[in-house]
């Protein structure tokens, strides 16, 4: 994929949209990266007796498709640094479940002569119902 | 399951994030960053060698934030947070979080929290502050205004 200079990536451009599956292998792999022992996000058993769908991700798995999410259509320049993360968590993600992520570009300035790059997304599950936004803000050394 | 709130005091969790770590995380991520996979690579950049990525601590503020919210921190829960440090592999990252205030509706209460992970040396690797929907309102906290 080709990578793009700052200057090519414009303030409101959307990315092509990622589909992104979540199933339990892949919670698995995740927790097990991270270390997380809650059983709601191994034990599918304990997640539906609590009332959930099937096993529960942990909210920050949208960690894993945010930054594809804006690699969709071109790469951004190599030697970013993520300096910020905001998310708003709205409904739980389970295994199962298919997310379309909409991300775009929501401002780009020069800030103590570094540029900054910041991209915002929302992923909605299968039914339509959004499940997690959020803001990413990366900067390059110039 | 939302749990009611004894200790305004969250955390910590205790997490070595090593080479396998890192690794492990790029893998599932499927980006193949060389930041976090070459050391040759990687001690060319101003980092001078590899670095986790700082999501990796996130996902220790969010167990942190699960075990005391529960479900409130599933449908509620917010972050903010700025990655103000490099992780290294071999560091030890210990969450922080304390409930500074809360938010009372009809309907819930949202409580706000200070949170920070700090490395073994005792430097701070991440801050913000976190939301998320409590079980009920919690005793000596000041309200803040809706």
């Amino acid at each position: 994929m080709r990578e793009f200079a700052i200057d090519e990536i414009e303030v409101g451009h959307n990315f092509s949209p990622l589909v992104f599956p979540i199933d339990e292998d892949l919670i698995a792999k995740y927790v097990d990266t991270v270390g997380d022992r809650d059983p709601l996000h191994r034990d599918p058993s304990c997640a539906r007796s609590a009332g959930y769908r099937g096993l529960v991700a942990p909210p920050t798995i949208a960690a894993l498709y945010v930054l594809k999410a804006y690699r969709t259509d071109f790469a951004l320049p190599s030697g970013g640094v993520h300096f910020r993360q905001r998310f708003k968590f709205h409904h739980p993600i389970v295994a199962g479940d298919i997310l379309s992520v909409q991300a775009s570009v929501v401002d780009k300035y020069v800030k103590k002569g570094r540029q900054f790059l910041v991209i915002e997304s929302t992923a909605r599950n299968q039914d339509g119902v959004p499940v997690v936004w959020s803001e990413s803000t990366s900067f390059w050394p110039k | 399951m939302a749990t009611v709130l004894d200790n305004v005091q969250l955390g910590p969790i205790v997490r070595t994030v090593t080479l396998d770590t890192t690794a492990d995380y790029e893998e599932i991520l499927g980006i193949g960053n060389p930041l976090h996979l070459d050391e040759e690579y990687a001690r060319e950049t101003p980092f001078g060698g590899i670095i986790a990525h700082g999501m990796i601590s996130l996902a220790y503020v969010s167990e942190m934030m699960a075990q005391a919210f529960g479900r409130g921190w599933y449908e509620a829960g917010e972050l903010d947070t700025t990655f103000v440090r490099a992780i290294r592999p071999g560091d030890t990252i210990i969450t922080s979080g304390k409930v500074t205030g809360q938010r009372r509706t009809s309907e819930e209460t949202l409580v706000v929290c200070e949170i920070y992970c700090e490395n073994q040396l005792g430097e701070r690797v991440l801050e913000g502050t976190a939301q998320a929907r409590a079980a009920g309102p919690v005793q000596g906290i000041p309200e803040i205004g809706a």
